[in-house]
């Protein structure tokens, strides 16, 4: 069993029907300004937004909605890793972080999130196309094997 | 369509993982090295179609081919797409570990019943992969609605369900398309889906 999950997750590679809403962090102190978008592409306007403030699980900083553009900005009042939250009431939706310093520069928290769309094409066809290779030789050898 | 974690209750995931996970070990036992190969090289083409967004009715969507998997890939498509989602998840965080069944579930069945449609008996290899790309992306489509209705987000969600009627239509002719393409050129491509 674990050696055929193990051969399946390796083939996995078709982005079937996935697009969360992406976001790229624009530092402008004293603002911090998202942007939305749907895997780095169209923008995701009007999405329901709620910021948190470093610490705070309960009730948000800030709340709204991106406008037409899937541009939202808040202004934070302390350094730390603030938890952004958008969801466009249609299936999509994101958390991340977004790491806020004193000064008002930083970083969102998540790598993957601004990977931009040629590296994700390259990433996934090198895993997927590699692992296949991998893979068809294991199968093989084990195939000799057994005969 | 692709459903992140969070959005639906923790029971439907959980019950979705029940269902997905026997299916991937019923479906996915005993495969052979030619469907190791072709089960990547159509993991990386529909890797690369979706990745092609067209802006719709206020949102985004792209193609899944899943009709297509599913006729070319018989039973095999659903743990393709279980793992495809894994991989999705864990290196392009969408979608999520939690929904990861759910959303298998969905795409799968899709996939699962374009196959079906495939093997129906007596009707032109036009129709069925017409047939069969567009209830790939219908059935997901009305399947997600279902379940955010189930999650307490009232009906709204068959809206979003509609507006994936267009993409099924596309992919239902682009199904029909390829499958008279791979019959001209390839046509033992299809012994695979027809066992």
């Amino acid at each position: 069993m674990k050696k055929r999950i193990f051969v399946l997750a390796a083939l996995a590679a078709a982005a079937l029907s996935a697009h969360d809403i992406e976001i790229a962090v624009e530092h402008a102190p004293p603002a911090v300004i998202v942007r939305t978008t749907y895997a780095g592409t169209e923008p995701a306007p009007y999405a329901a937004v709620l910021v948190y403030a470093p610490g705070e699980l309960g009730t948000e900083y800030q709340n709204g909605r991106t406008d037409k553009n899937g541009v939202f900005s808040f202004v934070p009042n302390k350094a730390g890793e603030w938890r952004f939250v958008v969801d466009d009431d249609m299936g999509h939706r994101t958390e991340s972080p977004i790491a806020v310093e004193l000064t008002g520069s930083g970083s969102a928290g998540s790598v993957a999130i601004q990977m931009p769309l040629p590296l994700k094409l390259v990433t996934g066809l090198s895993v997927i196309l590699g692992l296949t290779g991998f893979l068809y030789g294991y199968k093989a050898r084990q195939d000799r094997r057994t005969r | 369509m692709h459903i992140a974690d969070g959005i639906l209750t923790t029971e439907l995931c959980v019950a979705a993982y029940a269902v997905s996970l026997p299916a991937v070990y019923i479906l996915g036992r005993k495969i052979e090295p030619e469907e190791v190969a072709r089960m990547g090289l159509l993991a990386a083409v529909t890797f690369v179609v979706s990745l092609i967004h067209f802006p719709l009715a206020g949102t985004s969507i792209h193609l899944g081919l899943y009709g297509l998997v599913g006729i070319l890939l018989g039973r095999r498509a659903f743990p393709l797409i279980f793992a495809t989602l894994l991989f999705q998840a864990l290196l392009f965080q969408h979608g999520g570990l939690l929904s990861l069944g759910i959303n298998s579930f969905n795409m799968g069945a899709g996939s699962l019943l374009g196959w079906a449609v495939w093997r129906l008996p007596g009707l032109p290899d036009a129709a069925k992969a017409l047939g069969g790309g567009f209830l790939g992306v219908m059935i997901p489509a009305l399947l997600m609605a279902a379940e955010f209705s189930l999650s307490g987000y009232g009906k709204g969600f068959y809206y979003v369900a509609v507006v994936y009627l267009v993409a099924a239509v596309i992919e239902g002719a682009l199904t029909a398309a390829a499958v008279a393409y791979f019959r001209r050129v390839k046509p033992g491509i299809f012994a695979f889906s027809q066992a």
